[in-house]
């Protein structure tokens, strides 16, 4: 009878030993057969911090004859615990009087058993992913979203609700509908297990533009049988913009010994026909018309040379600002009235007079605003409008802008823009942008180029104006 | 000036140090050339010139040291260094040494013709205050300035700056920012009290520490800041500009 339950049931004596059990619960507390379980102690079968409490029970089941339940855990032969609940009800010989009792031990199965710790382990796994900083999204084999973490949703700006089970392509307005994507998740993917490293750059509505990192990888779930795609997604727009920023300066530093090599070579050749052709000029009193042209070529290309050089050799040599108590407007002013602007040039003056004087190099600052200017006015060969602005957006900056309605820049050439020796220009050898960036970040500034092709650019630097301290 | 000045022009580039003198000739001066530090020495010594244009990279010996050995002949002669390189330490050590100026080739001859009009000319003397707790400044500041016909005193405390303004009115006072127990930016102001005519330039090796320090100090209306290690040839040029400025504006009252 005992045998062919389908509970483990022990029987025990009023010594508390064992003295009869069944085969399931022989499996349950994880012995090889009946004769192990068999004399061992009922309670030291018990996890240690149940005793106490199952003895209580058990006791009372005695005075009161009742069916006892207890929630306890087993300890298993091999020292592991197994969750399970007993049945403890007294056992009586025919006189009426208690010879033991019988425990009914129904454990929680084999199968409930995995169930939990796949639920644990699912738990588990699901805290871990939502701590990772990066994106993880699961999705089917149609590349519909199982699921995502939380960093996934809060990068993206988008809720569970609106992702889980949607298709990857349609989700946040079709944000992320890209061709890259389509081909990394639809062609590359499924020729192999997994890719890593694929950059993808993006504008994402809510996030802006962006660099993402891609690592995908194929799962197959034995219990589904099917295929699922585990996809990392890494921000690494500021990593990247860090490495550019790194690459800048090693060119800049490289660019500078070859400059500063070359521009100081050259100087003293220059410095032989520079007063060569003046002494000519001296020495001819009246030159024929066409030597006194080849003469006057020769001091304005001279005077070009030195000028290229001079911007050469500005750039490398970077000196700390030479500040003074300064209105920034007024260097703005300066800059434009210096400025060869051509007629066809409209320029619309918008600064804020309340601007309050700032401590800055202007030569420097002026050097800034003449680059930006003459970049402006070659923008528009056609003409336009250039429109000059400063505003205080908040009281520790000042911000200048200068808008033209140009060719614009290509979005491709937007990034390159500071980089030494990059020109669009025919002419140009790729410094004053650059330079301009140097200079501004020396004041504690920034630079921000906005543009459309065919609608013009707007420059935007900032500046820190520190207040008094009172 | 009715007598012209004799000039030298010293260079290995043969052809600028030619084209310099024939020059400088068409404009009625004397002119001796030499085309290293040997043969300008062995010219000095026949002839005492009022102005020397010298290259300050030459090979086997370079401009700075040329000068210093003609300074042993003669210690009064006035020195123009010329320079196509960023060779900062020579140019730095040729003001040390009282070089009155450094011109960048390719040479600006008219600029090249007006200092030589302007080089028996009285400059005038700007009275100066250096105030550092720092050897090395104050000779820097010596070296460079009374070379140049400018006052220099000397200042090694705040205390004892204020002490000195009191005493005298100086057109232009260096004050390092970072000065101890009275600091450069109190020491300012209380200067700034006694003879709000005195234009003052902080100083500072700190750039960052100081900054808020010396922005209250530009707010207030200090002059500019110069960092350290200081470039003699801004100070120079600091200078220059101020003391016109002064000079100009006294001639108009």
């Amino acid at each position: 009878m005992v045998r062919a339950a389908m509970e483990g049931i022990a029987l025990i004596g009023l010594d508390g030993n064992v003295t009869e059990a069944n085969e399931e619960a022989v499996q349950m507390f994880g012995f090889r057969s009946e004769d192990e379980l068999l004399g061992r102690n009922a309670l030291e079968l018990l996890a240690q911090r149940d005793r106490k409490r199952a003895m209580v029970d058990i006791q009372e089941a005695f005075q009161e004859g009742a069916v006892r339940y207890i929630e306890c855990s087993l300890t298993r032969a091999d020292g592991s615990e197994h969750p399970a609940e007993i049945r403890a009800s007294v056992k009586r010989d025919a006189s009426g009087n208690p010879v033991g009792f019988i425990g009914i031990i129904r454990g929680t199965t084999e199968r409930e058993w995995s169930a939990q710790a796949a639920q644990k382990a699912r738990e588990y796994a699901e805290s871990v992913l939502d701590t990772v900083r990066e994106s993880l999204v699961v999705l089917d084999a149609h590349q519909r979203v199982i699921s995502a973490n939380r960093f996934f949703y809060r990068t993206f700006q988008v809720t569970p609700e609106e992702t889980e089970g949607q298709l990857l392509y349609a989700l946040g307005n079709h944000q992320w509908d890209i061709p890259s994507l389509r081909e990394l998740l639809e062609e590359i993917l499924p020729k192999n297990t997994s890719i890593e490293g694929f950059e993808m750059e993006h504008y994402f509505p809510n996030i802006g533009r962006r660099t993402m990192m891609l690592n995908a990888r194929r799962i197959y779930t034995e219990m589904n049988r099917t295929e699922m795609v585990l996809l990392a997604i890494e921000d690494i727009s500021d990593r990247k913009a860090m490495q550019e920023e790194l690459v800048r300066k090693e060119k800049l530093a490289t660019l500078g010994q070859l400059a500063g090599g070359l521009g100081h070579e050259l100087r003293n050749p220059l410095a032989s026909i520079k007063s060569s052709a003046y002494l000519l000029n001296r020495l001819l009193e009246q030159p024929d018309p066409k030597v006194k042209r080849a003469l006057d070529a020769l001091d304005r290309e001279v005077l070009a040379c030195e000028r290229i050089i001079s911007s050469l050799l500005d750039f490398v040599r970077q000196r700390p600002p030479l500040q003074r108590r300064v209105d920034i407007n007024n260097i703005v002013r300066q800059a434009l009235s210096r400025a060869n602007i051509p007629q066809n040039v409209e320029v619309v003056s918008q600064l804020d007079e309340t601007l309050p004087a700032a401590n800055a190099d202007p030569d420097r600052l002026g050097t800034v605003f003449a680059n930006i200017i003459l970049n402006a006015v070659q923008a528009m060969p056609e003409g336009g409008r250039l429109i000059v602005k400063s505003e205080v957006p908040d009281p520790d900056w000042a911000a200048f802008s200068f808008a033209d309605t140009g060719v614009g820049i290509a979005a491709e050439n937007l990034p390159k823009l500071f980089e030494p020796l990059f020109t669009t220009k025919a002419r140009g050898i790729g410094l004053g942008l650059p330079m301009v960036k140097t200079l501004v970040e020396a004041h504690g500034g920034t630079i921000e180029i906005q543009s459309e092709v065919g609608k013009g650019s707007t420059f935007t630097v900032k500046l820190p104006i520190r207040r008094e301290v009172a | 000036m009715n007598e012209k000045a004799s000039v030298m022009i010293v260079d290995d580039n043969v052809t600028l140090c030619d084209n310099m003198a024939i020059i400088l000739e068409l404009e009625g001066y004397a002119v001796s050339t030499a085309n290293d530090g040997a043969e300008a020495i062995e010219r000095v010594r026949g002839n005492p010139f009022d102005l020397i244009f010298m290259d300050i990279k030459m090979p086997v010996m370079d401009g700075v040291e040329t000068f210093r050995r003609i300074k042993t002949i003669r210690p009064e002669v006035v020195v123009v260094m010329m320079t196509a390189y960023s060779v900062e330490d020579l140019i730095q050590a040729a003001l040390q040494e009282g070089a009155l100026g450094i011109l960048r080739k390719p040479v600006d001859i008219e600029g090249m013709i007006a200092f030589v009009k302007g080089v028996k000319q009285d400059r005038g003397t700007a009275l100066i205050l250096v105030v550092d707790d720092d050897p090395e400044t104050h000779n820097s500041f010596k070296n460079v300035l009374t070379k140049r016909g400018h006052k220099v005193g000397i200042a090694h405390s705040g205390k004892e700056a204020i002490a000195m303004a009191q005493e005298k009115v100086y057109d232009i006072i260096f004050i390092e920012a970072g000065l101890p127990v009275i600091n450069g930016l109190e020491t300012y102001l209380a200067i700034k009290e006694i003879n709000p005519q005195s234009v003052v330039i902080m100083m500072t090796a700190y750039r960052q520490e100081m900054a808020d320090l010396v922005d209250q100090a530009l707010n207030m209306g200090a002059y500019t800041c110069l960092y350290k290690p200081l470039d003699m040839e801004t100070v120079l040029m600091l200078v220059k500009e101020i003391w016109q400025r002064k000079r100009n504006t006294r001639s108009m009252c």
